[in-house]
């Protein structure tokens, strides 16, 4: 991995040349996406036709990434890969494990979509979400370094993930009032859950438990694939927060009120708990672990702000991307990107006045 | 009848009409028109992302889940679109009332 900035994991120093530079040079999408990004490409000739042209337009949606999702892929990506549908389990998009992203090329095989009239603008918004979201577990889950548990676990609480108040009451008090001490409250129960979890060290540092012990050890209900090695470790009993309402509103209010009660609190401090902090998409509620990746995804996907939850927002934009933009700052301007290696062409283009885009 | 787990109200800011949604089968209540409207928008399946893991590998992924009405999540889904398209401001109701 090279030219890494000395605030931010993935943020490199130089800019990046445009993806029609190569294709007007006569060059192939995949030189360009491993000259710009080091990346491998395997593109499965398995599955209808049309891989190529599947291809081409990943390849288009990459360029259109915001910068910092870019520099995720040069620094921490190592291959992509357009895969079959059969390689992947139903429905899926994407993917993304161990400096390895993987993308469904046969998205018409995909019952959902088939069944709609969804056409090429929402398949692009599809794509760059998947891209755009998978990014984000690299950013956080990267064994090469991501950002802080600390981190992480302030993303998880400021995303309304809590655990039911009959069962721990303390964040619905004055620890749960600040995202800040709601995490650190966490963060500690979590160190004595499994003390190898450690603030400081990114999810994936190798000195951690596995990043799939992380849903095991926070949330109440993991899904099956994550929960089944729990055996008897102890868990924060964490509920998304859209379903510890549901599960709330369900129960007998009068034996709620008498339950809460004899915990030192009333239904209105509860109320007030699970309505300061949501999150931000349904996605974001399935596990703990998706959380961070979504939050990333909804900070650089202008039109979700529709689906609103502020303090999940603020954290994200704190602890996803103010690192990385003042990475931007300390280092200042970036250095040219690399020409294409065609000596000869790329003269040729400047020439005819192409090449300012080589500055780009 | 049962008190519905989710509650919703859903306001047209420009003329004030109010219309609160919860349960299922559906209970809409307040204004006529307004909940005419949304009801248009109430009975199809939704189409949204969630999350694919492989427990062996560790492989993450995206997918996408088709909610159909009555499954957790669906009506909240719906309405955010409805709220959406219809220019409606959507707000969750809390423990109380409903």
């Amino acid at each position: 991995m090279e030219e890494l900035g000395p605030l931010s994991p993935y943020r490199s120093d130089r800019q990046y040349v445009r993806l029609e530079t190569y294709r007007r040079l006569g060059l192939a999408d995949t030189t360009w996406a491993a000259e710009q990004f080091n990346l491998r490409v395997h593109v499965s000739t398995a599955g209808p036709p049309g891989g190529e042209e599947r291809a081409a337009e990943v390849w288009g949606a990459v360029e259109r990434l915001p910068l910092q999702v870019k520099d995720i892929l040069r620094g921490v990506i190592d291959e992509v890969r357009l895969d079959h549908d059969g390689a992947f389990p139903s429905d899926t998009l994407g993917s993304w494990r161990d400096g390895t992203m993987r993308i469904n090329r046969d998205w018409s095989l995909i019952p959902a979509l088939r069944s709609h009239s969804w056409h090429r603008d929402l398949g692009y918004d599809l794509l760059r979400a998947a891209l755009v979201h998978e990014a984000g577990h690299a950013l956080v889950e990267d064994p090469r370094g991501g950002i802080r548990l600390r981190d992480t676990i302030a993303l998880v609480a400021a995303s309304g993930w809590l655990p039911h108040p009959l069962t721990d009451p303390v964040p619905y008090g004055p620890v749960g009032s600040s995202t800040a001490t709601l995490a650190a409250y966490y963060l500690t129960r979590l160190r004595q859950v499994d003390p190898d979890w450690d603030g400081e060290q990114s999810l994936g540092s190798p000195a951690m438990p596995p990043a799939a012990q992380l849903d095991r050890d926070l949330m109440r209900e993991a899904p099956p694939a994550r929960a089944r090695q729990r055996g008897p470790r102890g868990s924060l009993g964490l509920l998304g927060p859209d379903r510890l309402l549901r599960r709330l509103r369900r129960a007998n209010q009068a034996e709620l009120t008498r339950e809460l009660g004899e915990r030192g609190l009333t239904l209105e401090d509860v109320d007030v708990a699970l309505r300061r902090r949501r999150a931000v998409t349904l996605y974001a509620e399935q596990s703990v672990s998706e959380t961070p990746a979504e939050i990333f995804r909804y900070t650089h996907v202008p039109f979700s702000r529709a689906e609103h939850s502020r303090p999940a927002a603020l954290e994200g934009e704190r602890v996803l991307v103010e690192p990385w933009r003042a990475a931007e700052r300390a280092v200042g301007a970036r250095r040219p990107a690399l020409a294409p290696e065609r000596p000869w062409e790329a003269l040729q283009l400047v020439r005819r006045g192409v090449g300012r885009e080589l500055g780009r | 009848m049962r008190r519905p787990d989710e509650v919703y109200r859903l306001v047209d800011s420009r003329n004030g009409a109010e219309v609160t949604v919860g349960g299922f089968p559906l209970q809409l209540e307040g204004d006529a028109d307004l909940g005419q409207r949304l009801r248009g928008h109430l009975g199809d399946p939704v189409t949204t992302l969630g999350s694919s893991y492989d427990g062996a590998t560790g492989e993450r992924g995206t997918k996408l889940v088709t909610l159909h009405p009555g499954d957790p999540g669906w009506l909240k889904e719906s309405l955010r679109r409805a709220a959406r398209d219809l220019g409606l401001r959507l707000t969750e109701g809390g423990l109380g009332g409903g």
